[in-house]
């Protein structure tokens, strides 16, 4: 991993292609040390961010990639961190961060060695690179920090500072703009914290200031209060389980856990005891797990002792990254293939049973890498794809990967896996791209997306005042109703969506109800609402009792 | 003397049509557990979707023979300018192949065309009429043969299932194969392209995919004639064309018909098909 070669404050003011490796090496070990924290920041009641995993994971495989240039100019160095992060890209701040990446690269690339005016100039470009990669920039968020930090660091473009110094007034001007995004994101405001991707470019840049500074590993950066709340609740800090020991060698090991009345606390407890930087996460349906371990059956045997294992994922930290070829089945080429994201194992078969070529295994706690969609897109049976993201977090990541591909692609932006559904039953091979896309994208909109689920924490989302543990019902990603009974929150659900003339609701069942309850709630909400169908299928999908379509 | 026109009974042409225009319509077979029965002659429809509903096994079809069709052709032929036979696609049926070897083994004087519509149901009816239209106002073999091909370049017929059972049950669903085997409720809709059953696209509640159905009509007026199908919902069926009406030309009315047995194996009861004939650009 990242070395731990300690040096004195920097008085250079130039720094060369080692430097700049070992400033993001810390930078991992500081992110690591900071990933729950981040997780802890996730603004909505529902499990979905995982802000803090996604860029570590990012991160940390971006900075792999570098391991083997030694000597190399910062040029060199950049550009290796850019393609990196873009091969492993995951979530929406994973694609942002990948861009940070490509930025610095293009800033830096007639640089073998820099200092603060090259860098201040990188982070300009990184800056229009990151909001460039998302489609509706909002601010308040990790795009607000990038620009500010770029501001701070124009101020030493002709200035002959030390690099320390430069990165402590970045770090600065990042620490003030996190604290701030609550007042230019109203959800961050209701939900009284700060915003988990500016808090994770905040680590970052505190993990590169530590190393031009010469001061020790890594540890907890502090989140700041966040601005405007009266009394932060803030973030919920979790202490960091592992301490990260430098290591010679071993298995990255990676997978997911779903399952029923999983113990996040407990596994984590139970892994770290296994083996070292363990990072486990999740909630009761399901569990992202990483340690490094010398062997890592025993915690894949732990792991499948609990539930069902998925993206499941070894590596040999010591030999280079080589991709998990996938087995390639022969299949006749088609003039239109779909690549689909999905979770569970209802809708995998049901948008394969639709005609999708490839699934990408995927959802709100597990976004998929800019990588894993390209992969797809690569190995689906046709040069022209068609890519269905089916989740709001995973279209910008779908977008790269398309711009990426030499094949002809076009991503409709399903934003869940309703209008995912909806788009899928308009594909037709008998027809072109185009046309298939111009229908799919008019299905989209014909679809309102609920979603039933139990709160993680408290909030106060669009007036409705939730408790963790309540069973809350959201349309179109608004809290309408929050209670104790499943039943009753499917119901208001329903009711809410009788104003828009739906006629059909499908009700996709999840891991976190059992089937008879499930069946249950169906029958009874059939008996009573008239003029509308209700429908119960197998979704399968983690964390959510149902995820709920509306037409 | 004039031109005689011939199609099947896969063409659903309501009978009132056939006998004021003169057409002659050759029965397919109905075969159902031991029994066969000529299509719309020896059962109604209406009997025949109550036995395809009560019927364990499901019935079968046989086209006509090049035999029944010989029978026509040698018996119209004493007395006519030409005869034109106009039939449902040959990549649905072997009644084209039927009509063929009749026609090349008739001994009726007059020249006998076969036009392969490369259609089923009424996408044959609005072929056949229009041929039919032009022979009763003096148009010679030539002309109503060429108007037959002409037709059935601008004709397009699209229907929605209840359910797809049926035509999967029946081995027909070529194409349309990527709408069977999920989970979810859905009308699908098919439309013939290229002689076959491909998708049209799934409806997720039959009101929905009729307004597809609608929409898709639209799509390609202006049309000249038009004709709403079904099995067993005459009433949606009018109602579909009495919402179409305003697609064709003034005072023109949309026909209402009745699926035969025939077609009736394939579509199951609840279908609704359009046909359309579009006008000349």
């Amino acid at each position: 991993m990242a070395s731990t070669q300690q040096i004195e404050k920097s008085t250079k003011r130039r720094l060369v292609g080692d430097d700049l490796r070992a400033m993001f090496s810390s930078a991992v070990h500081l992110l690591e040390a900071n990933v729950e924290a981040i997780n802890a920041l996730n603004v909505f009641p529902v499990p979905d961010g995982d802000t803090g995993i996604n860029m570590f994971l990012t991160l940390q495989d971006s900075v792999a990639v570098t391991r083997t240039l030694d000597g190399a100019g910062a040029n060199e160095i950049s550009r290796a961190l850019a393609d990196g992060a873009l091969k492993a890209a995951k979530g929406n701040s994973g694609v942002i961060l990948s861009q940070f990446f490509e930025g610095l690269a293009v800033g830096l690339r007639d640089s073998h060695d820099f200092g603060p005016p090259e860098f201040a100039a990188a982070l300009r470009e990184a800056r229009d690179r990151s909001y460039k990669a998302v489609g509706e920039p909002k601010e308040g968020t990790m795009l607000t920090v990038v620009s500010d930090v770029a501001k701070a660091a124009s101020g030493f473009e002709s200035e002959a500072a030390e690099m320390a110094d430069f990165l402590s007034s970045v770090c600065d001007a990042a620490r003030e703009s996190v604290a701030l995004t609550p007042t230019l994101l109203p959800v961050l405001r209701e939900a009284g914290v700060v915003d988990a991707g500016g808090q994770g470019l905040l680590v970052i840049l505190e993990g590169a200031r530590r190393y031009a500074a010469g001061e020790a590993g890594p540890g907890e950066v502090e989140v700041p209060d966040p601005v405007g709340i009266d009394q932060p609740t803030g973030a919920v800090s979790h202490e960091f389980l592992d301490s990260v020991e430098e290591e010679e060698y071993g298995y990255c090991t990676q997978f997911l856990v779903e399952g029923v009345d999983l113990d996040p606390d407990e596994l984590r407890a139970r892994v770290s005891e296994m083996g070292r930087s363990a990072v486990v996460v999740g909630n009761s349906a399901s569990v992202q797990v990483h340690v490094h371990m010398e062997d890592p059956g025993p915690v894949i045997s732990l792991g499948a002792a609990l539930g069902s294992l998925s993206n499941v994922k070894v590596e040999n930290m010591d030999a280079q990254h080589e991709r998990f070829s996938s087995d390639r089945r022969e299949e006749d080429v088609k003039n239109l293939a779909v690549v689909a994201v999905a979770w569970g194992d209802g809708f995998v078969k049901l948008f394969r049973g639709y005609g999708a070529d490839r699934i990408v295994t995927g959802g709100d706690t597990m976004n998929p890498s800019v990588g894993d969609l390209l992969q797809a897109i690569d190995e689906a049976p046709s040069e022209t794809v068609i890519v269905l993201p089916n989740n709001s977090n995973i279209v910008p990541a779908a977008e790269q990967a398309a711009g990426r591909s030499e094949k002809d692609v076009r991503v409709v932006p399903t934003r869940s896996i309703p209008q995912g559904v909806a788009a899928m039953l308009e594909f037709n091979t008998d027809l072109d791209a185009d046309r298939n896309a111009d229908s799919m994208n008019e299905a989209i909109e014909a679809v309102l997306t609920g979603q039933v689920t139990e709160a993680v924490r408290d909030v106060t989302m669009n007036g409705v005042s939730v408790k963790q543990g309540m069973v809350v019902g959201m349309l179109e990603r608004e809290v309408i109703a929050a209670g104790e009974s499943v039943e009753a929150v499917v119901r208001s659900l329903v009711e809410a969506a009788q104003q828009d003339e739906v006629e059909l609701v499908t009700l996709y069942r999840g891991a976190p109800i059992d089937e008879g309850d499930a069946q249950q709630i169906a029958d009874a909400l059939d008996s009573d609402i008239e003029d509308i169908e209700i429908e119960l299928v197998e979704g399968g999908q983690p964390h959510y009792h149902f995820l709920v379509s509306l037409e | 003397m004039a031109v005689r026109i011939v199609t099947d009974s896969t063409s659903d042409l309501p009978a009132e049509t056939a006998e004021r225009l003169g057409i002659t319509v050759v029965a397919q077979n109905v075969h159902i557990g031991t029994e066969t029965y000529k299509d719309n002659v020896t059962i109604t429809p209406d009997d025949f979707y109550s036995m395809l509903a009560s019927s364990a096994e499901l019935p079968k079809t046989s086209q006509a023979s090049p035999g029944d069709f010989k029978e026509v052709y040698d018996s119209l032929g004493s007395d006519a300018d030409g005869i034109v036979s106009i039939h449902v696609s040959s990549e649905l049926s072997g009644t084209y192949n039927s009509a063929v070897q009749a026609a090349a083994q008739t001994s009726a004087d007059c020249p006998v065309e076969t036009v392969d519509t490369m259609q089923a149901s009424m996408g044959v009816g609005l072929v056949v009429i229009a041929a039919a239209e032009a022979a009763s106002s003096g148009a010679g073999h030539d002309e109503v043969v060429s108007i037959a091909r002409d037709s059935t370049a601008r004709v397009q017929c699209f229907c929605l299932f209840e359910t797809l059972e049926y035509l999967v049950k029946g081995g027909r669903v070529g194409k349309a194969q990527a709408m069977i085997g999920s989970v979810l409720s859905i009308k699908p809709m098919i439309i013939i392209r290229d002689g076959e059953v491909q998708q049209l696209g799934k409806g997720r509640t039959f009101a929905k995919a009729l307004g597809k159905m609608k929409q898709t009509a639209h799509e390609f007026a202006p049309v000249e004639a038009l004709s709403v199908m079904y099995s067993t919902t005459p009433e949606t069926a009018g109602q579909v064309a009495d919402d179409l009406r305003e697609l064709l030309p003034k005072g023109a009315e949309p026909a209402v018909t009745q699926f035969g047995p025939a077609l009736g194996v394939y579509t199951g009861p609840g279908a609704i098909g359009i046909a359309l004939l579009q006008a000349k650009s």
